[in-house]
């Protein structure tokens, strides 16, 4: 098997797989990774969006590459006209934790909060607005009209925020540096300071914008108005107060200015507005957009395979000859279930009538007797079954003695426990590249990497935010129950699946955990089920990767009713100060 | 401001000397006031006990010792920081008036003091103290039991901005410095919530117990597979621990912004909280995670023996 990863053995080199955050990267590094997913292009209109994506599926990526600056690096067809006829225009607007807590924090009552808020955002919009300007003026190529036209824009500006009477600024930089001024010389902490700031800044969040888009166009001399994309990123940490500003520019007439405002599923936490009684409409006043990729999506093979080659090339040549993961890790045969099985047990164990001679030994009496009357077996029997037939072979393969079987790799597999997501992928992608350093990758060496991360991610659900051990504790409970059914008894089709029975009054109780358990990709459901909010007959998946942990097959068939009575609620974790004796690592180490 | 390291055999208790502390939960919260105790009186004893406390033994002892001294007790919320910091702002005002000539010495027992009150006190002291007089705080150290049961603390709700002001730059990275404990889990729900883009992990111990250090790194494996860099300090250290950090902060703050989430033991949590307001530059900050108000389970945290102090003075 060829496998570009045997170039890693022994290599000693940075791991191009070591950072998943995409927050951190650079503009050059965030446009040279692009990979335009369907969902980016349709961005580019006039409506407002929430956009929810579980953690690390991709949101800050796609905001960031919105701005025209980012969108003028890219070689596409769609990049060069969004980047040439200049209808949209986004500016990115990071609600970085620190920033709004330092709103938050505040002991004040919540109409004061609201004024800081509008007034901090406005001034991080103003700033965004500039750097934006600064990126369209580089497209002028006579040096004198550019400078001239930033003079003009930087004067226009600074007159309609500002003082027409006060001319302390020359050129776009310096009228960003006084913003920054007016934002640092304001105590948040005193909060009384209001009557410093220039009205503009004080009004609803937007403003800053509202005041000098037709300005703006007018001295850039564009045909027709842009519609103006504010891109608010990471509104998880709005508290509602703070989120009920941006319902208030949803309904309000916004005049060719849209929101674009990502967060985790769940956390748009209210449709009310800053004016009382007026609240907003999904589907009218905004929609909702959910962002994650399903793992076998052309969009999220194409990304992961971009992924892949240019780091890979960034890190060895950009002469290397790798298309994507398939490359670097190789492929088994036509990389499917059947060829794992095969290279496992052999090609007389692995021939269909074989496995189907095996798989009606452990149907249970009446269906085998069903079975011999079914006319399309490989529909009816072969399919359905199968997947279940092979993780019991492979779980039990697993069980023998110092045996691994080479089941959980191969890049089908890969790109299905990341599920769908980036981050999660380049999380893998870094392990497999730490063994590829030491040894070859083969499909048993990935698996024992794969294993070891969904072990790992499997147990650092007990630290979720706020209900980390009930999900833990919850999780587990279920995951069990699915592996006694898949591994005990009879074989029976199922998968990693299931229905909550829950009570009326544990309901509202238990939404709290499994809302969390969603939002950070433990727990998968539908986009009807993140949009429209989880009802009493919601089905859930557990993830890929808890399926992975406790062999599961990974399909969402024939969901199992578990009664939310028997799963436990209680939220303690222990916390266990490990003696110097011990060598074993006890991370989450449980003492019940 | 001028911070120094000092030793409890440093002219330990003078005779105009002040003493603050809190009594809490933990009973490593009354040790160095079982050494004070013969020394204090009415007027040079300010003491907090806090109001979900009171029912624990050594609270009773000290209270009802305290009362035959005649010394008042300030019974007050944990969370009610600013009413402390008005106590204490008053108390040491009032004292200073008294003696206009005599350089003034002020103990503070910040072993079970909340965060949010001591972290601030240095600041406070600073404007309050006159050029000779010097603020001492003292940190008892404890030992934990080998396992207890806690509520998760960390929710976004539970993040607060203590100190700084960040950048108004939308593209600039940041740099989160994040202490580590024995609470693996806690920080990792942290790092769940603030998804780090560069991640810093920072301890502290004491360098005679290496087993301590041992147990962190232990605990803490995950977090540290995480972390682009790791810092290692001594909790008996304090003026070392805050320059180290000034040092990073300032190292850090070329590349972006540099946002610290303290935890571990309290002098670590102090260094951390002090930095931004010390470098004094836009985009240092400073987040505190506070605990779990509505299921709060008390850990008592027995004295070792030891005990780790500063001073801070005035720039002259």
């Amino acid at each position: 098997m060829d496998r570009i990863s045997d170039l890693v053995k022994g290599y000693d080199g940075q791991n191009p797989f070591s950072d998943s955050q995409a927050r951190n990267f650079s503009d050059t590094k965030i446009a040279s990774e692009f990979c335009p997913v369907s969902n980016f292009w349709s961005l580019f209109n006039d409506q407002h969006e929430v956009l929810l994506g579980t953690r690390g599926s991709g949101k800050t990526f796609l905001l960031k590459m919105m701005r025209y600056s980012m969108l003028k690096r890219v070689r596409q067809p769609q990049a060069e006209k969004l980047v040439s006829e200049k209808h949209f225009l986004a500016l990115y607007v990071p609600m970085h934790l620190e920033f709004v807590t330092q709103i938050t924090s505040c002991s004040f009552q919540e109409q004061v909060q609201i004024q800081l808020f509008q007034f901090a955002f406005n001034c991080l919009l103003a700033d965004s607005l500039l750097a934006e300007l600064a990126a369209i003026l580089e497209e002028i190529p006579d040096k004198h009209s550019r400078a001239r036209t930033n003079i003009a824009l930087a004067l226009g500006l600074n007159n309609m925020w500002f003082s027409k009477n006060i001319d302390d600024i020359s050129d776009l930089s310096s009228l960003a540096t006084k913003i920054k001024r007016l934002y640092f010389n304001f105590d948040m902490q005193a909060g009384n300071m209001m009557d410093l700031i220039p009205p503009v800044f004080k009004r609803q969040i937007c403003s800053s914008l509202l005041s000098v888009k037709e300005l703006v166009a007018s001295i850039l001399d564009f045909k027709e108005e842009p519609t103006w994309i504010i891109c608010i990123d990471e509104a998880e940490f709005l508290s509602e107060p703070l989120q009920r500003c941006i319902n208030s520019v949803f309904r309000s007439d916004s005049s060719r200015i849209a929101l674009k405002v990502a967060t985790l599923p769940y956390y748009h936490r209210t449709l009310n507005t800053l004016s009382s009684g007026i609240v907003v409409s999904p589907g009218n006043d905004f929609c909702y957009r959910v962002v994650d990729l399903p793992h076998d999506s052309l969009d999220f093979v194409a990304l992961t395979n971009r992924l892949c080659s240019h780091r890979i090339k960034t890190r060895f040549s950009l002469d290397l000859i790798i298309e994507g993961l398939e490359d670097f890790i190789g492929v088994v045969n036509k990389d499917s279930q059947i060829d794992y099985y095969r290279a496992e047990v052999g090609e007389a164990k692995s021939e269909r009538c074989y496995i189907e001679k095996e798989m009606n030994s452990l149907f249970s009496k009446s269906l085998r007797e069903n079975n011999a009357n079914y006319n399309f077996r490989r529909k009816t029997v072969y399919d359905k079954f199968a997947p279940v037939f092979f993780v019991r072979r492979m779980y039990e393969l697993s069980k023998k003695g110092n045996s691994k079987p080479g089941w959980y790799a191969g890049s089908v597999m890969i790109r299905r426990i990341s599920q769908g997501n980036p981050r999660i992928f380049i999380q893998i992608m870094n392990d497999l590249f730490e063994k590829a350093r030491e040894s070859e990758l083969t499909p048993k060496a990935q698996h024992r990497v794969i294993c070891d991360y969904v072990h790992s991610l499997c147990e650092s659900t007990q630290a979720l935010e706020g209900y980390g051990p009930t999900i833990y504790r919850n999780l587990a409970d279920i995951a069990n129950l699915l592996h006694q059914r898949v591994h005990s008894g009879t074989l029976i089709s199922i998968g990693c699946s299931f229905i909550l029975q829950i009570s009326d009054e544990n309901f509202a109780e238990c939404m709290k955990w499994i809302r969390l358990a969603i939002a950070y990709s433990r727990l998968i459901v539908d986009e009807d089920t993140i949009i429209n909010g989880i009802r009493p007959d919601t089905k859930y998946s557990l993830s890929n990767a808890y399926a992975a942990e406790y062999w599961l097959p990974m399909r969402s068939v024939h969901p199992i009713k578990i009664s939310i009575e028997n799963c436990r609620v209680s939220n303690l974790y222990t916390v266990s100060n490990v003696p110097s004796q011990t060598n074993q690592l006890s991370l989450f180490e449980e003492k019940e | 401001m001028l911070v120094e390291n000092v030793t409890s055999s440093d002219n330990w208790f003078q005779e105009t000397d002040l003493y603050i502390f809190t009594a809490g939960y933990e009973s490593r919260s009354v040790y160095l006031y079982s050494k004070f105790a013969s020394n204090l009186t009415k007027s040079n004893t300010l003491v907090f006990v806090l109001n979900d406390c009171q029912q624990f033994n050594h609270i009773s002892e000290v209270v009802s010792d305290l009362e035959k001294k005649n010394i008042l007790i300030n019974r007050v919320n944990y969370s009610d920081s600013t009413q402390a910091h008005k106590t204490i702002n008053e108390f040491v005002i009032k004292y200073l008036m008294q003696h206009p000539s005599i350089p003034i010495r002020v103990h503070i027992d910040y072993s079970s003091m909340p965060r949010a009150w001591y972290c601030k006190l240095p600041f406070i002291f600073e404007t309050v103290l006159r050029k000779t007089d010097q603020a001492l705080f003292w940190y008892s150290e404890g030992e934990y039991p080998s396992s207890y049961q806690e509520y998760p603390s960390a929710g976004i709700e539970s993040i607060s901005l203590f100190s700084g002001k960040p950048s108004l730059r939308i593209d600039s990275n940041r740099a989160h410095v994040i202490a580590l404990g024995y609470d693996a889990i806690r920080t990792q729900a942290i790092i769940s919530i603030i998804d780090p883009d560069y991640l810093v992990a920072c301890y502290a111990h004491n360098p005679q117990k290496m087993n301590v250090q041992e147990g962190i790194l232990k605990v803490n494996y995950h977090q540290l597979s995480q972390a682009a860099m790791t810092l290692s300090l001594h909790i008996n250290d304090f003026s070392f621990m805050l320059s180290k950090l000034r040092e990073m902060a300032n190292d850090l703050l070329t590349s972006g912004d540099v946002i610290f989430v303290p935890d571990g033991p309290k002098p670590l949590i102090l260094a951390m909280s002090m930095i931004p307001s010390l470098i004094n530059k836009q985009g240092i900050t400073c987040l505190h995670v506070a605990r779990n108000m509505e299921c709060f389970r008390p850990v008592d945290v027995v004295p070792t023996g030891a005990l780790f102090g500063f001073s801070i003075a005035r720039n002259h």
